[in-house]
């Protein structure tokens, strides 16, 4: 029986063990796969299409990728590092993200584009996508959120070709395109010159300038918003050579331009003063550079010979302003130019005032003095500055205030309020100054008042009634007599009327009834003989010259100056009156007259509006020239 | 009809020698050799490999094992034994690939523990062989592991599963004893075994339907020896 339990137990043992058997699976065969070495290339595009991502403001960044049949796993963005959440997966192969500037400080990031696709070499690992190739991109972020403010031209340069324009090179992200254009003066040429996306373009030449053109150029710089900036610009036309020839006539010599490709002409014209006659010509013929002028200039003014290139295409007016090409000449010797002028007898000097500044010029040297400066009142009209008959003292308003200085030394005789100021505009009609230093004056309400400068005191002058108006007042060269020109506006006749200083005051001594109203009329002594010289005006640019004696007050000499002509200077020496036509057509000569004997000449033509001193038989201008009047009588 | 001709055989067989019977008990071990139908798994197998992303082969399939068992008879009659059986089968396949950047398998393990009722009709005996006709009916307990593994360069996963089952099978076969000595014999059969009921479930979540079972049908030879008292 115990036999049999072993062999039982043996059975059992031994299925037991049996039983642990298992299944025991083989090896799998190795599948003979070309391990991937080398990533192949991949074609990649960034947009913006820049080396260095420069940032200004956000900026919306595109990623396109051709892996050809390399299927793309993952695409990441990084800033510096930090990964910026899923991109936006726009058509195949493109993806984007957008960098805020406003999110990183001011300097270099690094914007890192991980790219992970298959192998392909059809692996395990590459069919579950654990065996990829990643290509990485780098891509500096220069972040200057100031840049858009720094958009501005860099420099104009004038170039043989043109000018060259430079500007600050916005190559930032948000770029999208820069235009240039140019304003011009001149009618039809303004144009658009550059209008680019390349925002590596940042110079340009505009080889369309010409000369003297006052031009602006604008720069627009288009990103997210814009930066503006212009430049104005202009290069001058260099002035022409005018030669004044002895028939008054001239020659103009002038530089071609230096851009003759845009030029169609050249164009001259002269500028001309008041009465002045113009000339104009207009040159074709690029090669030709001088060209005489066959009009006759006159004396008394300024003329200007204004070059203009006219450019190619252009049919307006030629009268845009230029810069430059103005060359200004006039007629006679140059002698200091003055505002107001006045003859000082005996020293061959005149007082001039020019600009804040009165200066004495002598004409037989040619030197000039120290000057005086004052502050006159503003406006020209009421300056009232004025001379005394010999020119020993002169006149002028400064503060409301009339002072009376001596013209050798400039010291002050004395400075009054004479009163009659409105404010600070001083309300007087006529002032005259004798050389002894009395001053009298007709205010607007037609108040005469007389004043003495070296005592300070008023003194008590003729009270004149309606209808009788005072229009002038003049002190005889000794300062004893005042003559006044009164106006019966009733009965539209003129009184001239002497009174002498004695010691109650002012006596009358002379009287002359004129036959006209004589509102336009003038007088004066004259510093050589004393005599009156009455300009009658008679109406209609009708002026006659009498000669009238201070004492008897008889006319001893008429004589009448052509119509149309008015008299603009008188030499007492001579007794000689400059007539200058001032009525349009004007005509191209003046007069000359001889008032002793009545001779009329033609002269040369006064034109301009400047004064006009008139001293032994030289004219002197305002416009700083004078002549020898006899050199320039025509018959 | 022929079922009918061969059920009245047996029972004729039965009662006639029943009268000579001399109530006798044996054991025995075999160790056999068998084939497995498994085609539900086969199937698995190809679904498997149709949803792999890279290319993967079959490297064993279930292929012909060995099973190992036991089993005591009591004659009931002249030439009718009749016993538990126990045996042991187990068997598995692998699909999977391998390169250089890695390793994957997907592998099944079956293992089947039957017990049954062995019935044995001795149809002839001829000098030391007897000759026998058996049938062997019962249930098996199924273990099933699907192990799936994936590996590349240093990183891996793998996932197992586990279920269990169970099914009624039927073996008829038929068996050659040669007597060695008088109580020692050799024994060799020859049958085929049918899964009649098949079950399975996750053991971890037995609400899962499977309607993949393991087949344990197939061809079953055996050779072992036999203990009579």
């Amino acid at each position: 029986m115990k036999k049999i339990l072993n062999v039982v137990c043996l059975l059992f043992i031994l299925i037991f063990a049996l039983t642990s058997c298992e299944y025991s699976p083989s090896e799998i065969p190795l599948t003979e796969i070309q391990e991937p070495k080398e990533p192949p290339s991949i074609s990649i595009n960034l947009t913006p299409e820049v080396d260095t991502i420069k940032l200004s403001t956000t900026v919306y960044v595109t990623y396109s990728v051709n892996t050809g049949s390399h299927a793309i796993y993952d695409l990441k963005f990084f800033m510096d590092d930090v990964d910026m959440g899923n991109p936006f997966t726009g058509i195949q192969g493109s993806y984007s993200t957008t960098i805020q500037a406003s999110k990183l400080t001011d300097g270099l990031h690094i914007l890192k584009i991980r790219t992970n696709t298959a192998t392909n070499s059809g692996s395990i690992a590459d069919k579950v996508g654990a065996e990829q190739y990643v290509y990485e991109l780098k891509w500096p972020v220069l972040v200057n959120k100031e840049a858009k403010n720094q958009v501005k031209f860099t420099s104009l340069q004038v170039v043989p070709e043109g000018i060259k324009l430079s500007w600050y090179k916005y190559d930032y992200a948000d770029f999208q395109r820069y235009t240039v254009g140019r304003s011009s003066l001149i009618l039809g040429y303004s144009k658009e010159l550059v209008n680019t996306t390349d925002p590596y373009l940042t110079t340009f030449v505009d080889n369309t300038y010409i000369e003297g053109d006052y031009v602006t150029y604008s720069l627009m710089a288009y990103m997210d918003g814009f930066a503006m900036d212009s430049r104005s610009f202009v290069e001058e036309i260099k002035n022409p050579k005018v030669t004044v020839k002895p028939d008054r006539t001239v020659d103009v010599i002038w530089n071609p331009s230096k851009y003759p490709r845009n030029v169609k002409s050249c164009f001259l014209k002269t500028s001309v003063p008041t009465f002045g006659y113009p000339e104009e010509h207009e040159v074709s013929d690029l090669a030709q550079t001088t060209i005489p002028f066959s009009t006759k200039i006159g004396f008394g003014g300024n003329y200007g010979m204004q070059l203009r290139y006219i450019p190619k295409g252009y049919d307006g007016y030629y009268t845009y302003d230029v810069k430059g090409g103005l060359t200004n000449f006039a007629l006679g010797d140059s002698i200091p130019s003055f505002e107001r002028g006045f003859l000082i007898y005996g020293t061959n000097s005149l007082l001039l005032y020019n600009n804040g500044k009165f200066s004495k010029y002598n004409y037989s040297t040619g030197q000039i003095s120290n000057s005086f400066s004052i502050t006159p009142i503003e406006k020209v009209y009421q300056r009232f500055m004025l001379s005394s008959i010999s020119g020993s003292l002169f006149g002028y308003f400064q503060n409301q205030e009339f002072f009376v200085r001596r013209s050798n030394d400039w010291s002050l005789l004395n400075k009054m309020d004479i009163g009659s100021m409105d404010r600070f505009n001083p309300n007087w009609n006529v002032i005259s100054i004798s050389d002894d230093g009395k001053v009298a004056a007709i205010d607007i309400y037609n108040n005469l008042q007389i004043y003495d400068f070296k005592t300070g005191a008023k003194i008590s002058g003729p009270k004149f009634e309606s209808p009788l108006v005072p229009m002038q007042a003049n002190f005889s060269p000794d300062g004893k007599t005042l003559s006044i020109r009164l106006t019966n506006y009733m009965e539209q006749k003129s009184l001239l009327v002497a009174y002498s200083f004695g010691p109650n005051g002012l006596d009358k001594v002379n009287e002359l009834a004129l036959s006209n109203s004589s509102y336009e009329a003038t007088f004066s002594y004259s510093p050589v003989d004393g005599k009156i010289i009455y300009l009658n005006y008679g109406g209609m640019y009708n002026y006659s010259v009498d000669i009238i004696n201070p004492q008897t007050f008889v006319v001893e000499n008429s004589v009448k100056i052509p119509d149309f002509f008015i008299p603009v200077a008188y030499d007492y020496e001579n007794s000689r009156v400059v007539a200058q036509y001032q009525f349009f057509p004007t005509q191209e000569y003046s007069y000359l007259l001889d008032v002793k004997t009545g001779k009329q000449s033609k002269i040369v033509q006064f034109v301009g509006q400047e004064q006009f001193l008139f001293s032994n038989g030289t004219v002197y201008s305002g416009n700083g020239r004078s002549i020898k009047i006899d050199d320039y009588i025509l018959q | 009809m022929k079922k009918i001709l061969l059920i009245l055989f047996i029972l004729n067989s039965v009662l006639a020698e029943g009268q000579e019977t001399i109530s006798k008990l044996r054991f025995g071990i075999t160790g056999g050799f068998g084939t497995f139908s498994q085609s539900d798994l086969k199937s698995l197998n190809q679904t498997v490999m149709d949803q792999l992303p890279f290319d993967a082969k079959i490297v064993d399939e279930f292929e012909p094992n060995f099973n190992f068992g036991g089993y005591t008879q009591y004659q009931l009659f002249n030439r009718f034994w009749l016993g538990p059986e126990y045996r042991y089968y187990y068997t598995g396949s692998r699909l999977g690939q391998k390169d250089y950047s890695g390793v994957y398998s997907f592998d099944q393990y079956l293992h089947s523990h039957t017990v049954g009722l062995k019935m044995g009709y001795v149809v002839a005996e001829i000098d030391r062989f007897s000759f026998q006709f058996q049938v062997n009916s019962g249930v098996g307990f199924t273990k099933w592991k699907m192990d799936s593994k994936l590996k590349i360069g240093e990183e891996s996963e793998n996932q197992i599963d586990n279920l269990k089952g169970f099914s009624w099978y039927a073996l008829p076969s038929f068996a050659v004893n040669y007597k060695i000595f008088d109580n020692l014999s050799l024994v060799g059969s020859a049958g085929y075994s049918i899964d009649l009921i098949k079950k399975c479930k996750y053991e971890a979540n037995s609400d899962i339907k499977i309607v993949k079972n393991p087949d344990w049908s197939g061809l079953r030879l055996t050779l072992g020896l036999e203990y009579e008292l």
